[in-house]
């Protein structure tokens, strides 16, 4: 006789929980799904690249490393077969990682007994600094990180080994969290877990191997690039672009509040929820690591610092709760009093995610509109000069001369103390001299001027992007 | 004494009462964040700040101006970038705001220019114009130097904004100066502002009703999400202190 179908025992909290995530996934793809910036796309090229055969290279024929995750260019190639729009597919990977990763800190913060997990889970569907980094694979490598996180704390060895090898193959960086997993199991003094480690170790070491074997290089050239940005006169590195960032948050009175419960979830995470214990010691150590890189503080770097930061705030609000309800104040009061703590906790990032539309980045409509121009005019073995190569890289589908120097390692060798990117761009044109070159005046008012530029290059395009950046392409004339 | 039977029908009306109460203050707390946030969060500002490097000579006898029509509410400043060459004459730059059809200026404001060679921006900032959306608004910029000692102001050839350009002596030129406007509208214009960004998105042609229920949906979901955490936080961990 079949089995009758019954009604899966799911808790109030469950339903309020699947229905929140919903709704935020609902919005995060209704504010999100079109969002775009420049270096995502560089990875979009490796995968259209992938796609059309051409292999894992930026520019056809030149075997340079400039993307940090092949591997994530490798995972939108094969979506890519379903899904051709790369940009969009990497987007809803992005929502579907932030709103997982949701999960699993509500997860992780209940199979513990605290309830500082749900409400960092809330905080993090809301967080603007993650938002804003759509498309990149950092929100997937949050996702592996908690996960294989989660699963160790659990220990869920297998699964914790299979998800932190992913996340270490995916950016460089994951391999910090195997690395904190590892000095966790010393400290401890527990028996070495050998099939843990095999199961971590193998895949890294295969990828890593075949990585060096086919480009020659473990690390992309990117890296090298952006520590050389931040050596730039006037340039800053990571840590301080990180005070920066925390002057800007101290602005708004209500990110105060985030401040305070901050501290006071650091006393509770080392009293009594030393589980995060593990997530806090990646999160310092990723912090540390790019500190002592000193690259450039681009926006997305920060974001991996979020669901740390957002769980010790949690824990401080789930502190507080608990200490107005060991005060004697009625059950009821101390409710009321603890959603009102989370809705304002809620506000400041929620306003800050629905006001990014506010802002949508104007380079993302201009450099595409090049692209498709010198996709549609030039020919095919046509070479591009520009300083920011993803969107008109990926639109183009021409070989490009990238004067920030993440395509032409060269190219970066320029951007001393004493160099700018006036200079570097002037060294990439008269090494390379690319058949176009798009520039954006107000980072290049004085080289259209110049005697030597303006004989070789003729203006054959204006492209002024919402009064916020204004970009010229100049076509190499036939004597050069 | 004898104590009131309370029916099971009455404690479940209390508790719906109760409820939706919390749900009401939760959100009020919410908007309340929510507005503090959005005083305090600066809207895009809009203009030609970038161009081809061109400059207007500006000295007794010539004045620049730049009309343009606010695409934003609350229209409360404007800044134009110089070139100034060194002198040790003394200079005034002045600038004066005018909204068409009004008689008096909105605002105006006359500054010293440094003796040495320097690229500055001018910014005159006037008291909030919270219906500038739409309405056509003129700059001009005025000097009293003597030839030579004078100033250049930015200006862009080939810019095209819409509804705008740039006049010398009152005549209109081909392009626009290099200026900023600056917004700061109201808290509720600011969230008109959100919505009509928002309705920019995929749902832009499906209606209100759809956004409202949207909207509802969400502020439900989050109260319940909420409620089950805070009655969470304030039982199970309130026993276990």
């Amino acid at each position: 006789m079949p089995q009758r179908w019954r009604m899966p025992n799911l808790t109030g909290h469950t339903l309020a929980t699947a229905l929140l995530c919903v709704t935020a996934l609902v919005w995060l793809v209704l504010l999100f799904g079109k969002w775009g910036f420049d270096d995502p796309y560089v990875t979009y090229r490796y995968a259209d690249n992938i796609l059309s055969g051409r292999g894992l290279v930026y520019n056809t024929g030149e075997e340079t490393l400039s993307t940090v995750s092949p591997l994530y260019a490798l995972v939108l190639a094969g979506l890519g077969l379903l899904f051709p729009d790369v940009p969009t597919v990497s987007n809803w990977i992005s929502i579907l990682s932030v709103v997982a990763s949701a999960l699993v800190l509500m997860r992780w913060g209940a199979s513990r007994c605290t309830t500082g997990g749900w409400i960092a889970g809330l905080l993090l569907l809301s967080c603007p600094l993650v938002h804003q980094t759509t498309g990149l694979e950092r929100s997937l490598l949050m996702l592996l990180a908690l996960a294989g996180l989660y699963a160790f704390d659990r220990s869920r060895l297998a699964v914790a080994a299979g998800v932190l090898s992913l996340a270490g193959i995916l950016r460089p960086e994951g391999l910090l969290v195997g690395l904190v997993v590892a000095i966790s199991l010393v400290v401890r003094r527990r028996a070495v877990p050998w099939r843990f480690v095999l199961l971590y170790l193998a895949p890294i070491a295969a990828w890593y191997g075949a990585l060096w074997l086919f480009t020659g290089s473990l690390l992309p050239t990117n890296l090298a690039a952006k520590q050389q940005q931040a050596q730039m006169s006037g340039a800053v590195g990571y840590f301080a672009g990180f005070l920066r960032l925390l002057g800007q948050y101290a602005r708004h009175p209500l990110y105060w509040l985030h401040g305070v419960l901050a501290l006071v979830g650091l006393q509770q995470v080392l009293s009594r929820a030393r589980h995060w214990g593990l997530l806090l010691a990646w999160t310092a150590l990723y912090f540390v690591g790019y500190s002592v890189l000193a690259v450039s503080p681009y926006f997305w770097y920060y974001a991996t610092l979020a669901p740390a930061v957002l769980v010790l705030v949690s824990e401080g609000a789930a502190g507080v709760i608990r200490s107005l309800v060991s005060s004697r104040v009625p059950r009821l009061a101390a409710t009321g009093l603890a959603g009102g703590l989370v809705m304002c906790l809620l506000a400041p990032p929620l306003a800050g995610t629905l006001t990014t539309t506010w802002r949508p980045d104007p380079r993302l409509q201009a450099y595409r509109e090049i692209g498709e121009w010198l996709r549609a005019e030039t020919p095919a073995s046509a070479t591009v000069g520009t300083l920011e190569v993803g969107i008109i890289g990926y639109y183009s589908e021409r070989t490009m001369i990238d004067f920030s120097g993440l395509v032409q390692p060269a190219v970066s060798q320029q951007l001393t103390a004493a160099g700018t990117f006036a200079g570097s761009t002037r060294w990439a044109i008269e090494r390379f001299w690319p058949d176009y070159v798009v520039l954006d005046r107000s980072a290049f008012a004085d080289l259209p001027a110049s005697g030597w530029f303006s004989a070789a290059y003729t203006p054959v395009g204006h492209y002024p992007g919402l009064g916020a950046l204004w970009l010229t392409v100049y076509q190499r004339s036939a004597a050069q | 004494m004898t104590r009131k039977t309370r029916f099971p029908s009455d404690i479940a009306a209390r508790d719906r009462a109760l409820t939706l109460l919390l749900a009401l203050a939760w959100l009020g707390c919410l908007g309340a964040g929510m507005a503090n946030t959005l005083s305090r969060l600066s809207v895009p500002t809009w203009g030609s700040p970038l161009g081809e490097a061109q400059s207007v000579e500006i000295r007794d006898g010539i004045r620049v101006g730049q009309s343009f029509t606010a695409p934003q509410q609350g229209l409360s400043g404007i800044q134009v970038s110089v070139y100034v060459q060194p002198s040790t004459a003394r200079r005034e730059a002045t600038l004066r705001l005018s909204q068409a059809g009004l008689p008096a200026p909105v605002g105006e404001r006359t500054l010293a220019l440094a003796p040495e060679a320097t690229v500055s921006r001018l910014r005159l900032d006037v008291t909030p114009i919270s219906d500038s959306l739409g309405k056509s608004f003129h700059l001009s910029i005025e000097s009293d130097c003597a030839p030579g000692e004078g100033f250049s102001v930015g200006y862009s050839p080939g810019s095209a904004l819409e509804e705008a350009g740039a006049e010398l002596n009152g005549e209109p030129i081909e392009g626009d100066l290099q200026f900023l406007t600056y917004y700061s509208p109201s808290i509720r214009q600011k969230v008109d502002m959100l919505l009509a960004a928002l309705a920019k998105g995929p749902l832009h042609d499906r209606g209100l009703a759809l956004w409202l229920g949207a909207g509802a949906l969400s502020a439900w979901s989050l109260c319940l999400f909420v409620w089950r955490t805070a009655h969470a936080t304030t039982t199970k961990e309130g026993e276990a202190t």
